[in-house]
């Protein structure tokens, strides 16, 4: 009897902090979206008045494409930068544009700067099947899911996808009066690539680098980004997805609203694939008033160890991040 | 065969045998010679040669076989011999780490009536 009415009263104090803490988080969902909305206003404040906003000749958005992360919330397409960027789906100021009407990608002209958060993880669907591998791109790929020797923890410059998935954010310059557009990332290397607008084709006899060589061009309101030449010195994604140095990276970037940054690829690589696959949508998420900093990826770093001493010998209680 | 040319390696996380492999083998512990591997994935097949640079050797055969915790690796050579002939070197291995930066290749070779072993580290 005692033990009966102990267990009650636990059950109902159990069930009060997790009311109170449904409360809290439930706060804490309403409270979040105030920042990048004002961000948004500060924008709008001191940029030129969009287009869009004018009623002006500006492009429609597209219908937003079903995202791989949102319905989610916790799945494994988007892991753990994509669903920090897609999940919340607070109001949002509209996407901001320039004049001629093209979307803006990065910070507004004159305002405090932002940077996207929550790259994709892992390229392929979450039926892994679904993705046209060559046997020993599968094989690779299952066996980085035990080993994990990445090599963006040892402050290797990463291409394709892997750009994004720095836990410290991305920042998309945008130059137009070089016609370019930067890509900085924060974590591991901290460096850059390169989007030539100018219409430019790729060059011939390219030298393999890490980022490769990316042209960009717009296709309505989707900033398409054709890159080749890349190397084959790191890995396209978190998980391992493997690639070689035949692959044509072509991503897709849609701001549909102030705070997402939608991303898809297509990855043609007939050495690793059968034929060409386009991954699901993954939304990074704006963070306003946040900046790159000073990021020295090689100080304190314990992952070189992983690079030189046998798989036996890794400590895997220890988890990395770079 | 004599090591002869440096070379860098230009791959490194694609196909597991993809890039330049630096090593030795030799039918005992003693008598050993340096051995350099390159090896290309080109979608289908895998290409490569042995020892670059005036004494190179086109590799005729090779394969992984990528079955997981197999990773074997076979691969065949024809190679000029000191009288003129021509000798034909099978090696067997195993690759070790077949994801990491630093994998190996051990294994055995056979030459005519010698054999031996070999071991190779991933450049």
């Amino acid at each position: 009897m005692r033990n009966r009415t102990v267990a009650n009263t636990f059950a109902v104090l159990t069930a009060f902090v997790l009311t109170l803490g449904l409360v809290v988080i439930g706060f804490g969902q309403t409270a979040a979206p105030a920042a990048p909305a004002a961000g948004g206003g500060q924008a709008q404040r001191g940029a030129p008045a969009p287009a869009a906003q004018n009623g002006a000749t500006a492009p429609a958005l597209p219908a937003a494409p079903a995202d791989a992360n949102a319905p989610a919330g916790g799945g494994r397409g988007g892991g753990r930068g994509g669903n920090r960027g897609g999940a919340a789906a607070a109001p949002s100021a509209p996407t901001p544009r320039r004049p001629d009407g093209k979307p803006i990608l990065g910070s507004m002209p004159g305002t405090a700067t932002g940077r996207w958060n929550g790259g994709p993880t892992t390229l392929p669907p979450r039926n892994l099947d679904e993705v046209p591998w060559q046997p020993w791109a599968r094989i690779v790929y299952d066996q980085r899911q035990i080993d994990q020797f990445e090599p963006h923890t040892r402050c290797k410059a990463s291409g394709a996808a892997r750009q994004f998935s720095t836990p410290y954010g991305t920042e998309l310059l945008e130059v137009p009066d070089l016609q370019r557009i930067y890509i900085m990332d924060e974590g591991g290397p901290h460096s850059y690539r390169i989007i030539y607008m100018d219409g430019r084709p790729h060059p011939k006899d390219l030298v393999p680098t890490n980022y490769g060589h990316s042209i960009g061009s717009w296709d309505g309101d989707t900033l398409v980004v054709d890159t080749i030449g890349y190397n084959e010195k790191f890995w396209m994604d978190t998980r391992g997805t493997p690639h070689t140095s035949q692959l044509h990276f072509v991503e897709r970037f849609t701001r549909t609203d102030f705070n997402t940054l939608q991303y898809q690829a297509t990855i043609d690589d007939p050495g690793a694939y059968t034929k060409p696959w386009t991954t699901p949508v993954f939304s990074m998420r704006w963070g306003a008033n946040q900046d790159l900093f000073e990021y020295v990826c090689q100080d304190n770093n314990h992952g070189p160890e992983l690079m030189l001493g046998s798989q036996e010998s890794v400590d895997r209680s220890i988890l990395f991040v770079p | 065969m004599i090591l002869s040319v440096t070379v860098s390696a230009i791959a490194q996380e694609g196909h597991p045998l993809t890039g330049t492999w630096y090593g030795e083998f030799g039918p005992n512990a003693t008598k050993r010679s340096d051995l350099t591997v390159i090896m290309n994935w080109d979608g289908k097949n895998v290409t490569g040669i042995v020892n670059p640079g005036p004494n190179v050797v086109q590799l005729k055969v090779a394969t992984l076989d990528s079955t997981i915790n197999k990773w074997t690796v076979h691969f065949e050579a024809d190679a000029k011999n000191k009288s003129g002939g021509m000798d034909h070197f099978v090696f067997d291995g195993k690759m070790a780490n077949p994801v990491a930066y630093n994998r190996t290749i051990t294994g055995t070779y056979t030459c005519g009536t010698t054999k031996g072993d070999f071991k190779l580290a991933r450049d």
